[in-house]
């Protein structure tokens, strides 16, 4: 397969005068119930970290103070969007024969902010997930969202409803793309996804 | 009274009140994690038709998707599934963007769903 790039992705680039952070996990070295806790934590701390570098980047600090409510909704976006990216590393793993880790990395712009989470999965993991970003890029996001719930209740062992990335895609205004890498050495694909979110500001 | 916790959630139904009540952060895994809930969800329409059941979601910090998932599967439970004749309503802030999205999507799944957005 060599790699494949679906949607709005590109390469990261190492930033020099950026600030990004970048947290590495070992998903199989715990079990997903321990491993589970630490996703809501790791988003928390992202977005709290957003949040601060939000602020200082204002050039009018009194400003900051009316937009409480503001900076409050775009602290949930980037908790939610972390915390989804991070769930899906942790759902969607390789199993634990070959270990591997997972990647989240933040860069901070003024405007916007870029995640790339990167792991590993099975041929079969990626062949499924592809499938579905190829009707996710085929169809209305919105119409494709509103099926997802409308079929939530009749599809009870769906694994992929699809629901957390429509709704970063629907209701955060999220711009989504993915990078699938054969890896070396290893039977498993690597899969990146680069989510670009606008604070809106 | 009904009450389901841990020590970053809790929902309480209130049979007397007829609401649901939601505080705390929703972060489980997945749908099977979130059975609980929705059951006693399920459990407050079925004991409330056909008069009027109250979810409020105001304390509620933060939901993952799959508590999405799990507010969108108890809609359609009661609007579909189940075709209970109850008026829902939800309660949310008017100004936690994701309360008022959230809110809206049910709506979409159930146009008899009433909104109260609070201050």
């Amino acid at each position: 397969m060599g790699s494949v790039v679906y949607g709005n992705f590109h390469d990261k680039k190492q930033p020099e005068n950026e600030e990004y952070l970048s947290l590495q996990f070992s998903p199989s070295r715990l079990p997903l119930k321990k491993r589970w806790e630490n996703n809501g934590l790791s988003a928390d701390f992202i977005s709290e970290y957003f949040k601060i570098f939000y602020i200082s980047s204002e050039e009018e600090p009194e400003e900051a103070n009316i937009k409480e409510v503001v900076l409050e909704n775009i602290r949930n976006s980037v908790k939610y969007v972390a915390n989804e990216l991070l769930e899906n590393a942790m759902k969607f793993q390789a199993p634990t024969e070959y270990p591997t880790v997972a990647q989240i990395f933040l860069s901070l712009y003024e405007k916007r902010l870029v995640f790339y989470i990167t792991h590993s999965i099975t041929l079969e993991q990626s062949t499924l997930f592809q499938q579905f970003i190829e009707q996710l890029l085929a169809n209305d996001p919105k119409l494709l969202y509103f099926e997802a719930m409308r079929d939530s209740a009749r599809e009870e062992n769906a694994q992929r409803s699809g629901i957390g990335l429509l709704s970063m895609i629907c209701d955060y205004e999220a711009q989504l793309g993915w990078k699938f890498e054969t890896l070396q050495d290893s039977p498993l694909i690597s899969v990146t996804a680069m989510v670009t979110l606008g604070t809106g500001v | 009274m009904f009450e389901l916790h841990d020590n970053k959630y809790k929902i309480v139904y209130d049979p007397a009140t007829a609401s649901v009540i939601c505080e705390g952060s929703l972060l489980l895994n997945g749908a099977p994690a979130y059975e609980p809930i929705l059951q006693l969800l399920k459990q407050a329409a079925e004991t409330q038709e056909p008069n009027k059941l109250t979810v409020n979601i105001c304390a509620l910090k933060f939901m993952n998707s799959s508590g999405i998932n799990m507010l969108t599967k108890f809609v359609m439970y009661v609007s579909d599934i189940k075709q209970l004749k109850l008026t829902l309503v939800f309660q949310a802030q008017q100004q936690i963007a994701w309360q008022d999205k959230l809110c809206i999507n049910l709506q979409r799944l159930l146009p008899t769903l009433q909104v109260h957005l609070l201050n």
